[in-house]
Order: structure tokens, then sequence, then C-alpha cells
């Protein structure tokens, strides 16, 4: 079953439409300010999506609220609950297949649909809502007429006669005070229909007024609420709402549908990221790949001893705010503990943590597949996002055992660009197994950790400098030609690269940057500069590459790791320039998208877009694929058709397709022009 | 159990990992989902896209011997008419960059491969959901990527979900379902009694051999496929679009994890017709998207009591209607049958172009060069100008040229030819503006090779496709709950009993309860209250004590944790 679970971080929706992120720690009281409190074993082991009221007084704690009361609220107008609003399949079926057989086209005119949620404006007959059940034949399209005909007029009313001023309404504060203080459910629904009672202009109000006024003074007075597990959209959502939406570049729910598909996403991939979101980018393709679901990737049923000292230490358990700041050094004692569960786990789930049995260093070896690679700027990734998904980069101690824990790599372009310059990949000095015997237990798990996370840096460099990444997702305020330089050679052929950016000028100057009259121009002195060389230059001048620079190699790294560094691949380098500062032939039909969603109060006879919504960036995605370009040495005689190309391109680069063609075929030089247009 | 990938460290193109349980996990066999060790050459006959332009999008089903195509892939259903993305039977490429055999597309996906004739290129990608989006060929209206990935983003479709999918179409949004929803292929060891039926059932034939690669499924029976694997339960009420789809679906290597079923859910509802694979006659998922004219008919058929929705989960669902009056009715239904979080929306998606323009407002390159380069040269306020007074002065130096050619006449006093020569005089001299302005800008061209600047000329101005979507359709939102039952809530109660209520922490001052909020005066960073923090909790604690007492409650007056 699908239940809040003891120490899961979860949203609570309260009445003023407003969401908070809370942590469910059993025995501990949630206070949701002016909305009152509630204790948070009211809520465990309950599911999603239930509304409850909060309580106060003898029976403190929450209360569900029925989801037929709750909709019936919806779609009635006035206070009278909807009788017709019951929840037999039957009836709704046989209701509606009636009135769409006088509609076949399944086109129904609004009325229709607002009789069909039997919204009860006050036509007076109350009665008249049980005829509904009766089907009818004949009669029954001029009744639904009818019907119609008293909405409108019942919607003719207006606020003519309506004073707005104090007097209006007759209950006095004090009134509604005292019928707080009897507390329980009753006291707020009483509240309200004492309220409506002592309007004086209640009945002048037309319908919808009515209902905008019943729903403010419900949220007002019926102090609900509602618990949504905190999953990458509604966590997006309240980020974007409520925490601080630049820390995450505005990143919509659109947007990140659009970098998950055309990154083509998917359990099994191997993704590389550049991540200034602070890790949302990161969760959302870990719920894609099934890295935050299953029991490995819940709370830890205990807190342990080494993170409650911690948060008594750090004053108020925010020490995973510390994003900059290295992960703290887990403390000794939990290091054999936590070494333990892992193996344990292991054994219960053989494919999470691959083993190499005989070092004893679990999470050394990288996995092969499913995996998300990040590359930081800094000594560490900022992830704090993960967090209430129960994976706390800061903290790595409890979390071991999640998903992300093996799955997730990251690495700092230090590391990947010249990893011979790295301190971390430093190892600590051996001490022979005799001398490691000896030595107290904290010394020795200490020496252990280190070597662990030397050989697992080691492995995550290697992996990632072998390339072969299935797509790239890049949401960052950098210089996007940097990156685009280094993560395009890493991708496999026809990969994506996938760019998020808030706002559209980085990524419109991405797409100039592989303009066809700049991709032209490039292949053509690219070209001239390799015939202009003699033969044997050609073969040092083409490829150029990051190389291990001898002089800023780190001293302290052993033989062995250079050995390693020096056997990796070499990245392709592609030295930019003020004309080319992406090598235009490697991307191919880049591409800008936004998406932006609308969304509607959907109310029977008052359905319109929202009247505002939130503005700052809209959100654009571009994507472009990896491809070789044709190496023309393998090809083809070089020089003849380098020159024909050259014609093609001054002349007709640029053009739409179809123009290029026909001045094409008038100057009879057909594939310069296909080569052209191909490359758009 | 969803976070289990297999170690695909051996040779093995599906290496298998075997779990406790004797389960199976392998990768699937599909160019749209390939594994770590899947090559990375386009397959002999698995499904390649052609890029021929940005708008261009061609799908191929890569057969390179004409004996297995015309063997193999006899249509499902002729009379259908529909366009042919790629001629089966045909053994190369036609397009209009020339003819491109299918042996010369056996190369590494991302290649650029010249035709054979060498009168043009195409760029041979490997498929993906949103490619096969743009090239696949249309049966019904298209659920295209920005809807589909908003979609199944809101819907929370992740690895090993189960999603009911109803309306198939054209297979687009099975295909993003398809790739979202699968983790491996999970199968038991295969039993060596009861055979177990063709996973798709009889009606499907034709896509075999144009997939049954030697590893895809082993011979001797069908595995028995099990149930934590992620699924896609397709329906289409249209007899042929299903069986086309059927086999298209095996052509992508697809086929083990989407099963198509043709059937009218409005009528008839979602349970499979025979117990299908070992899942049952039960859908159980915990997604729904239906793309049907009338959604409301098919909803009230969507419960967790007939099986059709999980029994574990919150059910989330999508319709996609293009009429408003679809959605509300929809809605209306929704919320009668007891869904909550109600949410109407619709997508807009624009792709944007990106240009560079000149200064005049033209796109820089698209036209011949001499004028453009003229024209871009007027690029500011000054330009113009200095521009004009040029002209002026050459209308001025042309006319006193002929004031002066016009008086040296008065005095010849000759009216024969003068008048002809007058005129090609004045194009004389405009030819000759012209022709030092040209040269001007050769010897620019010359030395400060403009054609680099080009390209880099004018701004970069973009703007959105010239054809946009404005309206794709309404998508209703919802979520069903797990029922919660007052016996639940009693059990719940039980299980997780509450804590005695802590006596209420009073601010004395202002009187705000602190009890259950964060603004509770916190110890200082040595973890000792200052003084005065002191003070102020222990007569907040006494006056909690006091009341509690008089109210005659035995609440235990904990102190506070700090």
């Amino acid at each position: 079953m699908e239940l809040i679970q003891p120490n899961d971080e979860v949203l609570i929706q309260l009445p003023s439409e407003t969401t908070k992120l809370v942590k469910i720690v059993p025995d501990s009281i949630i206070g949701l300010g002016k909305f009152g409190s509630f204790p948070a074993n009211s809520l465990l082991g309950r599911p999603y999506y239930l509304t409850w009221n909060i309580l106060d007084g003898e029976n403190f704690g929450l209360e569900p609220v029925p989801i037929s009361e709750l909709n019936s609220e919806k779609l009635a107008t006035h206070t009278v609950p909807a009788t017709s609003s019951s929840s037999d399949p039957a009836k709704a079926s046989k209701k509606s297949k009636t009135t769409d057989s006088s509609t076949p086209s399944g086109v129904d005119s609004p009325g229709l649909a607002l009789e069909d949620t039997a919204i009860g404006v006050q036509v007076g007959d109350d009665g008249e809502e049980d005829d509904e059940d009766v089907a009818l034949d004949a009669g029954m399209l001029e009744q639904e007429l009818e019907r119609e005909q008293k909405l409108w007029e019942a919607e003719m009313k207006n606020n003519r006669d309506i004073r707005d001023d104090q007097t209006a309404q007759t209950m006095t504060w004090q009134e509604i005070e005292k019928l707080k203080k009897s507390g329980g459910t009753g006291s707020g629904k009483e509240i309200i229909a004492r309220l409506l009672q002592s309007h004086a202009y209640i009945d002048k109000k037309t319908a919808f007024s009515l209902a905008k006024y019943t729903k403010r003074k419900t949220n007002k007075y019926l102090k609900r609420i509602r618990v949504i597990p905190a999953d990458v959209p509604n966590f997006t959502h309240y980020l974007i709402t409520q925490k601080e939406p630049l820390k995450m570049l505005e990143i919509r729910d659109e947007a990140m549908g659009l970098l998950m598909s055309w990154a083509d996403v998917k359990w099994g991939g191997r993704y590389l990221v550049i991540d200034d979101t602070g890790g949302l980018v990161v969760a959302a393709m870990a719920e894609r790949m099934g890295l935050l679901a299953g029991e490995d990737a819940r709370a830890p049923k205990k807190v342990s001893n080494a993170r409650k000292r911690k948060r008594e230490e750090t004053d108020d358990g925010k020490d995973a705010k510390g994003e900059e700041v290295p992960a703290p050094q887990p403390e000794v004692t939990e290091t054999s503990e936590a070494v333990e569960i892992a193996q344990k786990e292991a054994n219960d789930h053989p494919y999470n943590t691959p083993i190499k049995p005989k070092t004893g260093y679990e999470q050394t070896s990288v996995p092969v597949s499913n995996t998300i690679t990040v590359l930081h700027t800094q000594d560490q990734p900022n992830l704090s996002l993960l967090r209430p998904f129960n994976f706390d980069t800061a903290n790595l101690i409890n979390t071991t055992t999640h998903p992300l824990s093996t799955h997730l790599l990251s690495l700092s372009y230090l590391q990947l660009l010249s990893p011979e310059s790295d301190v971390t990949l430093e190892r600590p000095t051996v001490i022979p197994e005799a001398v490691l015997r000896t030595l107290k237990s904290v010394k020795r798990s200490n020496y252990h950790r280190k070597c662990r996370r030397q050989e697992r840096l080691l492995n995550i460099v290697s992996s990632t400098r072998r390339g072969g990444f299935d797509g790239a997702i890049i949401a960052t305020g950098m210089e996007l030609s940097g990156v685009i330089n280094t993560v395009t050679p890493l991708l496999k052929g026809s990969g994506q690269i996938v760019i998020y950016s808030p706002s559209v000028e980085p990524l419109s100057e991405v797409v100039d940057w592989c303009s066809t009259l700049r991709r032209t121009e490039y292949m053509r002195i690219k070209k001239e500069t390799e015939a202009s060389l003699p033969q044997e230059e050609q073969q040092q001048q083409q490829p150029q590459f990051h190389v291990l620079d001898p002089d800023n190699t780190n001293p302290d790294i052993d033989l062995a790791t250079l050995g390693t560094l020096k056997s990796l691949p070499k990245l392709p380098a592609h030295t930019s320039d003020e004309y080319f500062p992406i090598d235009p032939t490697n991307l191919l039909a880049p591409t800008i998208h936004t998406s932006r969603v609308r969304t509607f109060q959907a109310l029977p006879g008052r359905t319109h877009p929202l009247m505002t919504s939130r503005g700052g960036s809209e959100g654009y995605v571009l994507h472009a694929t990896k491809v070789f370009p044709i190496l023309e040495g393998k090809v083809e005689a070089r020089g003849k058709f380098g020159s024909r190309k050259k014609g093609g391109g001054e002349r007709t680069g640029g053009a739409g397709g179809k123009k290029e063609k026909t001045s094409a075929k008038l100057n009879g030089k057909k594939e310069d022009v296909m080569d052209v247009d191909n490359i758009d | 159990m969803a976070a289990v990938v297999p170690q695909a460290g051996s040779q093995l193109v599906s290496s298998a990992s075997t779990s406790a349980t004797g389960k199976t996990i392998t990768f699937a066999d599909s160019s749209f989902l390939p594994g770590p060790n899947s090559s990375s050459s386009i397959a002999p006959n698995s499904r390649a896209i052609a890029h021929l332009t940005r708008d261009v999008i061609q799908s191929v089903l890569v057969q390179p011997t004409t004996s297995s195509s015309s063997t193999s892939t006899p249509e499902p259903v002729a009379n259908l008419k529909r366009k042919q993305p790629s001629g089966s039977g045909t053994t190369s490429l036609n397009t209009r960059f020339g003819s491109f055999p299918h042996s010369s597309l056996l190369v590494p996906a991302g290649s650029q491969v010249r035709s054979a004739t060498g009168t043009g290129f195409i760029h041979i990608l490997r498929p993906t959901p949103e490619l096969w989006t743009l090239s696949l060929p249309h049966r019904t209206q298209v659920v295209y990527t920005p809807d589909s990935s908003y979609i199944l983003h809101r819907l929370r479709v992740r690895p090993g979900s189960r999603i009911i999918e109803a309306g198939a179409g054209s297979g687009s949004f099975t295909h993003a379902s398809a790739r979202a929803v699968y983790n491996g292929i999970h199968e038991h060891p295969p039993t060596q009694s009861a055979p177990i039926e063709q996973p798709d059932g009889p009606k499907e034939e034709g896509g075999e051999t144009t997939h049954d690669g030697p590893d895809s499924v082993p011979s001797g029976g069908n595995p028995v496929l099990t149930d934590s694997q992620g699924r896609v339960l397709s329906f289409e009420f249209h007899a042929d679009r299903a069986s086309i789809l059927r086999h298209e679906l095996r052509q992508h290597g697809l086929h083990q994890i989407v099963t198509v079923t043709n059937r009218d859910v409005c009528a008839s509802g979602f349970s499979l017709p025979e117990p299908e694979l070992d899942i049952g006659g039960n859908t159980y998922a915990t997604a729904v998207f239906l793309d049907l004219p009338a959604p409301w008919l098919a909803i009230p058929h969507l419960t967790r009591e007939n099986g059709s929705l999980s029994q574990t989960k919150a059910v989330r669902i999508c319709c996609f209607s293009p009429c408003l009056e679809q959605a509300l009715r929809t809605i209306a239904v929704l919320r009668e049958q007891g869904w909550v979080e109600e949410d109407l929306v619709e997508v807009a998606h624009k792709r944007l172009e990106v240009r560079r323009m000149g200064p005049n407002g033209r796109e820089i390159g698209a036209k011949s060069r001499s004028q453009g380069d003229d024209e871009i040269k007027m690029a500011s306020v000054e330009d113009s100008v200095s521009k004009l007074k040029k002209q002026l002065w050459h209308r001025k130096a042309k006319q006193a040229r002929q004031r002066e050619k016009l008086a040296k006449r008065r005095k010849l006093d000759d009216d024969g030819n003068e008048v002809p020569d007058d005129d090609s005089d004045v194009d004389m001299d405009a030819n000759d503006d012209d022709e030092a302005e040209e040269g001007q800008e050769a010897a620019e061209e010359d030395t400060g090779n403009s054609r680099l600047h080009l390209f880099s000329q004018g701004r970069v101005l973009v703007r959105t496709e010239p054809e946009l979507k404005t309206h794709t359709s309404y998508l209703v939102f919802a979520v069903l709950p797990l029922p919660w039952t007052e016996e639940d809530e009693i059990a719940a109660k039980a299980k997780y009993t509450l804590p005695p209520r802590p006596a209420p922490q009073v601010n004395p001052k202002t009187g705000k309860d602190y009890t259950s909020g964060g603004k509770a005066p916190k110890p200082s960073a040595d973890g000792k209250l200052s003084k005065n923090q002191e003070k102020k909790l222990k007569k907040a604690q006494e006056k909690a004590a006091k009341l509690a007492l008089e109210s005659g409650q035995t609440a235990k007056t904990e102190g506070t944790d700090s």
C-alpha cells in the first residue's frame, strides 16, 4: 500500500492554497501556523490525497473528509448538498448515455454539461433534481431547454442591489468566536451556515458569487488540509510557487517533461548531467530511471544516533543546507555500521550494489547502466534538493542503501578534464595489513574509507572519460560553449544533448553557432587548412585532445593511478574562437522549444482560464543530436569535392530549402545544395 | 525493486541477471530501448530514422536483404490506406536527396550517409519515441511530444508502472509510455509444462520474422513474464489500427512491454480479454490515459473493485479531449466517481526559429549577396544620412555637369545628337557610383575575409515556427486516492497511537502558541539557552502547568525538548 510512512517528507496543501513541506517524524506535532497543529501520528499509515479536518480541543488530531462531500461542495453553488452527486456509477452512465443520444457527436451544449453535473442553481425547485433520474425520451429535450432557460435567468441576477458594506453581514465576530470555541468539525460548518443565513443580500447574490462567497468562508473556517506526496512534480510546484524559484532556474513541469523526453531518459541508460537547479533535474531523472522507487529509497526507519547528534550540534537540523560545504566526514563509529547495512542490503538486492568481494570496497566500482553522472563546478555537487527524496548528499551516512548512492556519480570539471592535477585522486599512503591490524578501529576504518573514496573516484573518472553516454542534460547559467565542447565528445552517436535555460538568449546563441552559413564556412576552412598542410603534419594537427599536463600533475598521485589515467581515452577538444565557439559539425538540428500550460477554472458554467498565473521566465529547452560528419578523406577524392562544396555554400547558404534547390538546378550542382540543406 | 538493474558486465547482448526468486531481468531487444551492450550501429531488421532536414524526418525499417522482407512482412491490413514511410519490400530508401540502399544504412547511429549516386546526404539516427512521433504514419490525430511529455510527467509514469492507454490511435503515445514504464523484461524461466500462448494472441501473426532475433526469445516456448514488469495496456476499438500497431510494436521490439487489445472500452470496460501472459485479466493500472471522443463513458469502468485500477496505489488519470465541452463533462463524471485534484489545462507549445537578421530586417544570406550587403551597410541613422548626403552630392554634381553640358550645347547650336548622348551620360554616372562602391566592397572582402563576418553580422533573433499548433487538446487530470474507510482509520489509529499532548508552550507576552510551530525559542549554538530565554520558557511552562492542573487534566507536563 502506498501509505505515509514515518520520516517521509510530504507536502501539505493548506486552506490558503499554499503548500508546506513537512517531514512526518513520529510522535511529533506538526504546526501549520494559523491553521493550527496536529500530531504527526494521525497521518502515519494513511494514504495520500485524502482531505483532513484539523480538530482542536478534545479530539486533537485529524478527521478524514469524505470525498463525496468535497466534490459535492465543488459542484454545488449553494450550501445545500447536491443530492445528485451520488456516486452511483450506473446512474451516472445512464445519464451520460441518454444525454449522449441526443447529441451524437459528443459535442454538447454547455447547458447539458451543466445539467449533468447537477449544479444546483437557485431555481427554487429542489425537487427537480429527482426528475433527472427518470429517463426521458421525447419530452427530455424540451425540459432541458426549459431548465437551461431558467439557468440563464438565474444567472441574469446581478449585483445591482448589493451594497458592499459592513452591515451586510449581521453575524458578529463574537458569535463567530463563540462557535469556534465550541470545537469539533461541526463548528466550522455551522459558522458557514450561520454566516450565509445572516447575510443580508444572500438571496440577491448570483449563484456564482454565492459560490465564491461560500468557498471563501469554507477556506477560512474549515481547517482542511490535503496531504500529497513530495514527488518531483509536486515538489517542483512547491518550489516554484513558494520557495526560491531562482535557485532551481524556475524550471516548470512543462520544461521538465520536455527535458526528460527529448533526452530520452529511461531505465537502463547512462546520462551526463550539469545541474544548477540544486538537484531537481537529477531527481526528475532518477524518478524516470526508477532510482527513487522501492523500499531502498525510503527514509531510514530509525534516525541513527549520528544523525541525531548532528542535529543537536547544528542547532536546527538544517545542516543539509550547507551546499558548497564538502560532505562532512561520516562519524567513524558509524562507518562500520553503514558498511554492514550496505552489505546486508547488497545480499538482499544483488543488483543494487555491485560487489567486489575481495577488496571489500563495495561501492567503488561503477555500474555500467542506469547511471546519472553529475558534472559540477565546485568540489562537491549542489544536490540539496534531493533531500526530500531521502538522499542527502551532505549526510550520506544514512543513505548508503539508497539506489542513488551507487547510481549517482559525480565529478568536477577538473576531475574530468585534468584528473592528474586533482588532490582527491591521491591514494593514501599504503599501510601494510599487519600494521593495519594493530591500529585502532577508528583509524582503520578511516584508512579504508579514504582508499574506497579514491578508488571510486578513479572509477568514475575512467568510466566518464570513456564516454558513450546516451544523452546529456544541461541546466546551467554557465557559458554554454565550454559546456557543449566538454559534453559533446562524451556522447554516443545519435545521443541527445538537451539544454534548459530560463531565458532564450543563451540557447539562440547556440543555434546560431550551428547555423548553416557558419557550418559551411567551418568545413571550408577546415578543408583548406588540411589541404595546405603537408601530409605528416596533418596527422599531428587534426585531432585536438585534452592531454595530461605533465607540468600540472599533482606530484602526490601515485604511479598506479597515474598509469590508469594515462591509459584513459583522450578527450577530443575543440579550441573555440570568436567565430566558432563550438564545433558546428557535431550537433544536428538544434531546436528550441518552449511550452507553457494554461490552467482553467473548471466549474460548470464558470469555466475560464485562470485570471493570474506566475510570470518570470518562460523556460526554454534546446535539443540537438550528436552526429558524426562524413570523414571526407575516407569517402572520396577530397580536393574536387571540397571546391565544389565551397561554391555551393557561398552561393546558396542560408536560403530556404526550396529556393536552394531551384538555384542549384540552374547551376547544375545539385549535390552541394543537398549538403547545405541537410545540415540545416 | 524498481531500482534493480542487471549488471551487464558480460559480453552477452542481453545478459540476464537472476534474483533470488529465480526471476530474470533482461534488457529489451529493441532499438528504442538500447541496453548498455547493444551495438551502437543500426542493426538489420530494426527501425532507423533518416533525418533529412529539421522538418523532414523519415522512418525506415532497415532490411538489407530482399528475401527477408518479401517473406516476412505481409501487410497486416492491405485495404487500409496509409502512407508507407519506407517502401517495404524495396531495398533502398528513396528520398528527395537520393536513393540509399539499406545495406548502406547499417552504420553507427548518428552517421552521415551519402546517397548511392553521391547526390546528397542524410543522417541516420537511432529511433526514439520523439523521432518516431515525427515520422510515424498517421492513422489518427497524433499526440505530440509537448503533450505526451507533460502528461507522462504528471501521471508519474515510472519504470514498473502500469498504464492504461485507451484510444491507441497511431501509437505515438504508446511508444512514449512504453519507454516510461520500461524496467527491463522480467521473466521466469520457461516452464516445461503448459505451453503458454503467444503474448499477443492468435490475431497477430505478421511480424514474427521481422524481429525475432536469435536471442530475444528462447526457443521452446515463451517465458512467463512476471508481475513486477512495467506495462502499457493499450486499447483500440478500431480492429485494423490495433493490428497495425501490434505489428509495429513487434517490429520495434516493444511487444513484451505493450499489450494491444482491440476493444471498445466505453462499452466493455478495461479487463483484458483472455488472461494474457500471467498478469491475469485485470489491468491494475496506476495511470490512465484516455484519448477517446467520450471519456466520460469509459470512466465509470475504471474502479478498483473490478480490478482495472491498482489496489495499493493512488491512480492518476489524464483525459485528452479537443473540445471544452468534452473536458467539462469528463470532469463532472470524475467528480461523481470520487476523483480529486481535478485539473483542466491546455499545453501551449512553440518551436522557435533562430535567424540572423540584418538591420534591414532581412535574413542574412537569404538573398543574393550583392544586394544584401549593400542594404546591411545602412545599419544606422548615420549610415543613412551619409548615404543620402552622398547621393545628394552626386545628384548635385550631375546637375552641375548637365548644366555645363547644356551650356556647351547652347554654345554649339547643334541639336542633332545631343539629347540621347545626354541620357547615356547620366546612366554612366550612376554606374560609376555603383562600381566605386562595389570596388570598395571587394577590397574589404580581400583584406578582412568578410565571408567570415557574414554569419556573425546583424543580430540573432528568435521567432516562432511559421505554423503554430495553437490548440491540441484540453487535458483533464485527476487523482483517485486509495479508499479509506472508518475501519481503516480506526486500525491506523491503533497502530500509530497519539502521544500525550504536550503542554501548550505559550509566549507570555504575545499569547502566541508555540507548541507546534518552528518559531519556538531555539537554544543557542552551545546548546544552552540564554538567560532571558530560560526565564521566559520557565514562565511559560509554569503557566501551562497551572492551566493544565486547573482544568483537571492529567496531561503530563513534560519539559520541552530544550
